[in-house]
């Protein structure tokens, strides 16, 4: 499948960034569609005591991405009501879903928010993207990281 | 003639020889420096190099010999008591009391107690290094804990069956020790209570509780933070803060996305609550089960001596959240209140209400058990596996489905492990070591022992895994609750508060800390380190300096 524009949906500040540098790229090229791509990554806590939990907590974590995306969706549609806005739902590591996604699809564009994470919770909670930008970017047209 | 000539000789040789007969009977009991029993001492009964009998002394440090020593002065015998780690005692045994028996035996009785001094031994050095080891292997989270755990645990074991057979000093722990170590009231407790969450979770009330707190706030967020902070600790105060969390934290987060404020102003105060929770009960924490097990503590002496000051830390802890999250919680606003009930209704509502009524049912009489277990002299353990029991029949869910993912064996292996690491540091006298630090510190101040133990505890908890510190501190607090006088249980609730509140201090403190960043993170609002200790260092400060006083005060 192809995909003009791709944002990786975060609730935060950067994740409106991100959606906000979407809707220029939309109207300096002229896209109709923006695509909100949202991981349920429940790849965290290695010292076990979740793992019974997994299903409840992928629940969980499915809703939050569905206000996250009802979010940026409000954000894109305030700004140009013309433009549509599609959902695109991952299960499994942030980083290797992503990779995958544009290793399956051609996308042309894909805009990632990266936000500020030190190496403690780094190494705890997972779910950094960075180390596969180089790999991501040979794969998509347009990589761009909003910070 | 001749026969009956043999049949005189035949009754006088018996007759002399009965007259004759004599039994030697020892006993005593064997103790270290500290006055504790030392179980597995080898007692020797020699003469003159030989062996005449062997014994060992039992779990409470006694041993009894009864030897028959014809032909042998008593006061020739000596006695030996030999055990790796310790110094070995070789003496004459002294103090006989002498006495005949009616049909003319004669018997020497003797007592003979010993202290018996350590040496360091190379066990010591392996059981040392050994525990240091798996105390880095899991705060730095290098290994899985149970695999840090399980290799800790073989090691010991696996020398101790090796060079330690033909060299006693490398000999740190034997198999038999090593099951005795294991606390089985720990873990039976633990998979009791996770069979009964793993259930009662089914029915989606956590979630439906985090609803329910929004509509109770009636959209005012200091007032929403404060409803979840009081709902999240008395939830973690009967099941496990990690559990809580996961069930809670994600709903958190939506209602905080949908009133535009961070959700860390949400997530960080109801961790904290959860950790502060978990201290107030006997079943909240591990390091409270493993408190609990050790020293014969029962729920309602937890609640009575815990309950009331987790309070106060609580509503301290409001003042504190408020001070640091008060103008995120005045930015949060959203347009249609109602609009959102009702979404949040539709998402997290009781799933199954008739297996939520025999939740509530078997969760009731489990806590009744555990308010009466020391009535009926019950160990808690058997309450919770009751109450799986019970659970487990009213809602038909499939054993091995339970079995296979609700019972986290993991967890469960980690502290059989731990137990038998800690075991070899108290055999070979790692422990004793530690303990006389402490004393020789706090001298025979109780004051200066709660101080001690409480900030030492917040401060390697907020560092290291609370898990593995009890375990190694249960032998010391023990230690120190014997010799200092007046010390009541006073030092086991220094050591609870410290090691179940220091967990607020950073993010690695406490697993349910890690849990909320990672969900918080896959939201797009990671809880770094740095944010986490800013609020989480003054917050821990606060509660243990509360806690301090309370102990200090009389409690």
């Amino acid at each position: 499948m192809e995909y003009e524009l791709v944002v990786v949906a975060k609730g935060s500040e950067v994740g409106e960034k991100a959606v906000k540098r979407a809707l220029e790229i939309a109207k300096e090229d002229n896209i109709r569609t923006i695509y909100l791509l949202f991981v349920n990554d429940t790849d965290f806590f290695s010292k076990g005591g979740y793992v019974r939990l997994e299903k409840e907590l992928e629940a969980g974590i499915e809703n939050i991405g569905k206000v996250i995306m009802e979010k940026l969706e409000d954000v894109i549609k305030s700004s140009d009501n013309q433009i549509k806005v599609e959902r695109v739902e991952l299960k499994g590591k942030t980083a290797e879903e992503i990779l995958r996604f544009v290793k399956e699809n051609v996308v042309k564009t894909l805009i990632v928010p990266k936000e500020e994470r030190g190496p403690i919770e780094r190494s705890l909670i997972h779910g950094d993207i960075e180390p596969f930008f180089n790999e991501i970017k040979q794969y998509v047209n347009n990589f761009i990281i909003v910070e | 003639m001749k026969r009956v000539v043999w049949m005189f000789v035949f009754f006088v040789f018996v007759l002399t020889a009965y007259s004759q007969a004599a039994t030697l009977r020892v006993g005593g009991v064997i103790k270290n420096e500290h006055g504790s029993a030392i179980d597995g001492v080898e007692v020797v009964i020699l003469s003159n190099g030989k062996v005449l009998a062997k014994t060992e002394t039992t779990r409470n440090g006694s041993y009894f010999i009864e030897i028959p020593i014809k032909q042998l002065k008593p006061t020739d015998i000596d006695i030996e008591f030999k055990k790796s780690t310790y110094e070995t005692i070789h003496e004459p045994i002294r103090n006989i009391l002498v006495s005949k028996l009616p049909n003319g035996e004669t018997i020497y009785i003797s007592s003979v107690n010993e202290t018996m001094g350590r040496v360091t031994t190379p066990a010591f050095w392996i059981a040392l290094i050994v525990l240091v080891m798996t105390f880095a292997l899991i705060s730095f989270e290098i290994l899985h804990r149970t695999v840090a755990a399980i290799i800790g645990a073989g090691i010991l074991l696996f020398v101790s069956y090796t060079i330690g057979i033909f060299n006693e000093n490398y000999f740190v722990i034997s198999f038999d020790e090593a099951v005795r170590a294991i606390d089985f009231n720990v873990i039976l407790l633990l998979m009791g209570m996770m069979i009964i969450v793993g259930v009662m979770k089914k029915t989606g009330v956590f979630q439906w509780l985090a609803y329910k707190s929004y509509a109770m706030s009636k959209g005012n967020v200091f007032k929403l933070s404060i409803i979840l902070m009081f709902v999240t600790a008395i939830v973690s105060a009967f099941l496990d803060n990690v559990t809580t969390m996961l069930l809670i934290a994600p709903v958190s987060i939506e209602i905080a996305l949908m009133l535009n404020i961070n959700p860390m102003s949400l997530l960080i105060p109801e961790v904290i609550a959860s950790n502060m929770g978990g201290t107030a009960t006997l079943i909240g924490d591990p390091p409270n089960i493993m408190i609990g097990s050790f020293a014969h503590l029962t729920f309602n002496q937890f609640l009575i001596n815990l309950g009331d000051v987790i309070f106060l830390i609580l509503i301290a802890n409001v003042f504190v959240m408020k001070f640091f999250f008060g103008k995120e919680y005045k930015k949060g606003k959203v347009e249609n209140v109602d609009k959102l009930l009702e979404k949040l209704r539709e998402e997290y509502k009781i799933t199954d209400a008739k297996l939520l009524k025999y939740c509530l049912f078997v969760l009731t009489f489990v806590i009744g058990l555990f308010v009466t277990h020391g009535f009926f002299h019950m160990e808690p353990s058997i309450a919770a596996l009751v109450g799986a029991g019970l659970i487990l029949i009213l809602s038909g869910v499939d054993i091995t489905e339970m079995m296979e993912k609700e019972v986290e064996w993991t967890t469960l292996v980690f502290f059989m492990m731990l137990f038998i690491i800690v075991e070899g540091s108290v055999q070979t006298g790692v422990i004793m070591m530690i303990a006389s630090w402490v004393k020789d510190l706090a001298g025979n101040s109780l004051t200066l022992a709660i101080i001690l133990i409480i900030w030492v505890s917040a401060f390697a908890s907020a560092i290291i895994d609370n898990i593995p510190f009890t375990a190694t501190m249960l032998p010391v607090v023990a230690y120190l609750t014997r010799t200092i006088p007046d010390a009541g249980n006073t030092l086991w609730w220094a050591l609870s508060l410290g090691a179940c509140l220091g967990g607020n201090g950073t993010l690695i403190g406490a697993s349910a800390n890690v849990v909320t960043a990672g969900i918080s993170e896959r939201a797009g609002y990671p809880i770094t380190f740095k944010e986490f200790l800013k609020v989480g260092a003054p917050a821990t400060i606060v509660s243990v300096a509360i806690g301090m006083v309370w102990l200090l005060l009389g409690g």
